[in-house]
């Protein structure tokens, strides 16, 4: 059973089962696909379709057997003779991996793929494109020194492979390796086009959703359509009888949790209560949700009860202790320390009104 | 497998010739079907004799006590043990050394680890208020402590010395001082400037750039200064605290284990699986199989880490199975499921924590501890 997610995402830039928005992008890529085809950078928030955009580009490139792939357990051995172990999705047209799943030995995973795609070139150059396709997912988490060691790879094997980066910031790709793709900006989707593709689900799936549950749903999901997709298909899963016009969106149980996380912040502020919320902070952070999400979260539930004087010293504090956070490799350390500034800004604003 | 325990390798693995050694190997892994041959730590029982035998062999042997310190320090590595039978041997004044002094060779002793860390959290200082007493009059108990300065006075022991008590590493001691420190600061404002001199130091020792620029003493120091000079004034623990661990270090190992599985699945390049795709998964396919990676990413929130996974995914068969008891076949499971009193109780019994006792550093153990 495929999740709706997969089962409604579009196979082709244009057409009938093309993509649903940035429709002149699509065309753009189209056109890139037909002539000679440059290395491409894919940027964007999560959920605008940078994946699907990239599939749907393969498959203009090679056709449907580009779809057929298989899921291949590469090893790889470093310079210091670990042995390491990375998942790679292949075809016979391309490769597609996240290198940034072996942490800091990226660069010898990285060089080592392209490098093999690179040896050999295509038999049959009259019917198919002369180049392969490796697409490096979350490329903002490599390290600099793999993206160094890359940009030297992309000129050496320019003819023969096509490297394709998918990451969501362009901040943290260096300028050289920017410099060397062409960057496909795939924005988030309005409002409307979300409710565009939400219906044409509805109405494929033949459910009826009322429009005030609707809007809630696009609004909460801010620009996500994955998210989009996967509330809707949990909300129909949770009201089997029919979708009434107060149910109840399903939330991520971690997202409540820190909401009364940010609560019992804002009640007492004591170093007792920063023992009892740093245990609600292991709890959240086992569950392998990203350490940047969770501060992110915490500043939004903490910031609407704020006094409006000490908003922007708490955004200062949080963006100090989320640079730390990114650099360091304890993230309760920045986490509890965040908070105990909040506590001690909040506490001595309310002091001082009285 | 364990090369102590198994009799058919141990013969094997001893061939009259040398040039046989590879011809036994290659026939012993085909003939066995042996892919992998790892070794454990040595037992301690296999330990204590080999240190005995080795300590006989010397020409005034160890005692007992030493011994047995030298083998739990060790914690099953006979080449740091068999060093440090040779370290506490050497040197002219072998045999006049007290029964349970021992030299340390490699590892941080414990107790001195501990001491080190109360050390820094109690931070305490000359108090001048204390009298000093003369030489012709007998001391009187006094009805009342002394009272202590309120300006900070000298610390009575160095930071440079406390750091060099033990040789526990930087990333370590701020671990131990993260974990602790709220029980000594009472003071939000304080308490703000600690932690933000051990985020400091995390950022030294994490970001290798930078780590490797500093020397390792360097985030020691500024954790340890930060500690001692916010610790003034404060309410102290009075009696036989209980020095705790820092928690993130179990929790990396658990969270390894998740991440592990989490790679076995399917996919690449989801990104946001845990915070996105697996709740709302959970609850779209119906997921009750606490051995599937998403569920146990999504499990309740009471659920607690530190359980082990055995243990969460056994508590989860139970929160399963007890809403579907006379119903035929399972449906979705409600958010608001009330807890069954026997299951928290159990809770409770299994939740054991590791902690480690220090005295009250006012009943002056350290000092005892320097003289002996």
């Amino acid at each position: 059973m495929a999740l709706w997610v997969d089962k409604y995402r579009p196979k082709e830039l244009l057409g009938k089962d093309g993509v649903d928005y940035h429709l002149e992008q699509a065309s753009h890529l189209k056109f890139l696909a037909a002539d000679c085809m440059p290395h491409l950078l894919f940027c964007g928030p999560s959920g605008a379709g940078k994946k699907t955009r990239i599939k749907c580009l393969l498959r203009e490139l090679y056709g449907v057997g580009v779809d057929k792939t298989q899921l291949i357990m590469k090893s790889f051995t470093t310079p210091t003779n670990r042995k390491l172990e990375i998942q790679t999705v292949s075809s016979n047209y391309h490769v597609e991996m996240t290198p940034s799943d072996v942490g800091i030995y990226d660069r010898v995973v990285v060089q080592d793929i392209v490098k093999e795609m690179a040896q050999t070139s295509q038999i049959e150059t009259s019917s198919q494109k002369p180049f392969k396709v490796v697409v490096l997912c979350e490329a903002d988490s490599l390290t600099r020194d793999a993206q160094h060691g890359l940009r030297r790879t992309m000129e050496k094997y320019a003819n023969n492979c096509k490297i394709i980066l998918c990451c969501e910031s362009l901040s943290r790709i260096i300028e050289p390796l920017q410099s060397r793709c062409i960057i496909i900006n795939v924005p988030a989707p309005s409002d409307d086009k979300m409710r565009a593709v939400i219906n044409k689900i509805i109405e494929a799936e033949k459910i009826q959703i009322p429009s005030n549950i609707l809007q809630k749903i696009i609004e909460k999901s801010e620009g996500n359509l994955r998210r989009a997709i996967l509330t809707i298909e949990a909300l129909k899963m949770e009201n089997e009888s029919g979708i009434s016009a107060n149910a109840q969106i399903p939330t991520a149980e971690w997202e409540i949790y820190i909401q009364e996380t940010a609560r019992m912040i804002l009640m007492k502020q004591t170093p007792d209560m920063i023992l009892k919320v740093r245990e609600r902070l292991y709890e959240v952070i086992s569950r392998l949700i990203p350490t940047t999400v969770i501060f992110k979260k915490l500043l939004e539930f903490l910031l609407p009860s704020c006094p409006p004087a000490i908003v922007r010293e708490v955004v200062s504090e949080a963006a100090k202790f989320e640079h730390r956070l990114i650099l360091g490799q304890k993230p309760i350390f920045h986490f509890e320390g965040f908070i105990s500034s909040f506590m001690d800004i909040y506490l001595s604003n309310a002091s001082k009104s009285k | 497998m364990n090369c102590y325990e198994s009799d058919l390798l141990t013969t094997e693995l001893a061939p009259k010739r040398r040039d046989e050694l590879h011809i036994h190997n290659k026939k012993l892994e085909e003939k066995n079907h042996i892919d992998t041959i790892s070794f454990n730590p040595v037992a301690d029982t296999l330990m204590k004799k080999a240190m005995g035998r080795a300590s006989r062999l010397l020409r005034s042997s160890l005692s007992e006590t030493k011994l047995k310190m030298i083998g739990e320090t060790a914690n099953g590595d006979l080449r740091i043990a068999m060093n440090m039978i040779q370290t506490n041997s050497a040197g002219p004044d072998v045999s006049r050394r007290p029964g349970s002094k021992i030299i340390f060779a490699s590892k941080a002793n414990r107790e001195d680890a501990f001491h080190m860390i109360g050390r820094i959290l109690y931070a305490k200082r000359v108090n001048p208020n204390i009298p000093q007493p003369k030489g012709h009059f007998i001391k009187k108990r006094k009805s009342a402590p002394a009272p202590e300065p309120t300006e900070r006075t000298d610390l009575e022991h160095d930071p440079t010395e406390i750091i060099a008590m033990s040789s526990m590493s930087s990333e370590k001691l701020t671990g131990f001082l993260f974990e602790n420190e709220h029980a000594f600061c009472s003071d939000i404002k304080k308490y703000r400037q600690v932690i933000e001199a051990l985020s400091f130091c995390d950022v030294l020792t994490g970001d290798w750039s930078s780590a490797r620029t500093f020397p390792d003493e360097y985030a020691s120091q500024v954790a340890t200064r930060s500690v001692m000079w916010h610790n003034f004034n404060e309410i102290r623990p009075k009696t036989l605290y209980a020095i705790s661990p820092f928690a993130m270090k179990n929790l990396e190992r658990q969270m390894t284990i998740t991440r592990n599985d989490v790679r076995r699945l399917p996919m690449v390049g989801d990104k946001h699986f845990s915070s996105l795709t697996a709740p709302y998964q959970t609850i779209i396919e119906n997921i009750i199989d606490p051995r599937r990676i998403e569920m146990f990413i999504s499990r309740p929130m009471d659920l607690s880490w530190n359980k082990g996974k055995d243990r969460i995914e056994e508590q989860m068969v139970n929160l399963q199975t007890l809403p579907f008891l006379g119903r035929k076949k399972p449906q979705i499971k409600k958010k608001n499921v009330v807890q069954v009193n026997n299951c928290k109780g159990k809770t409770d019994e299994e939740s054991e924590e590791e902690k480690f006792t220090i005295e009250d550093s006012s009943d002056d153990s350290f000092d005892s501890f320097d003289e002996s």
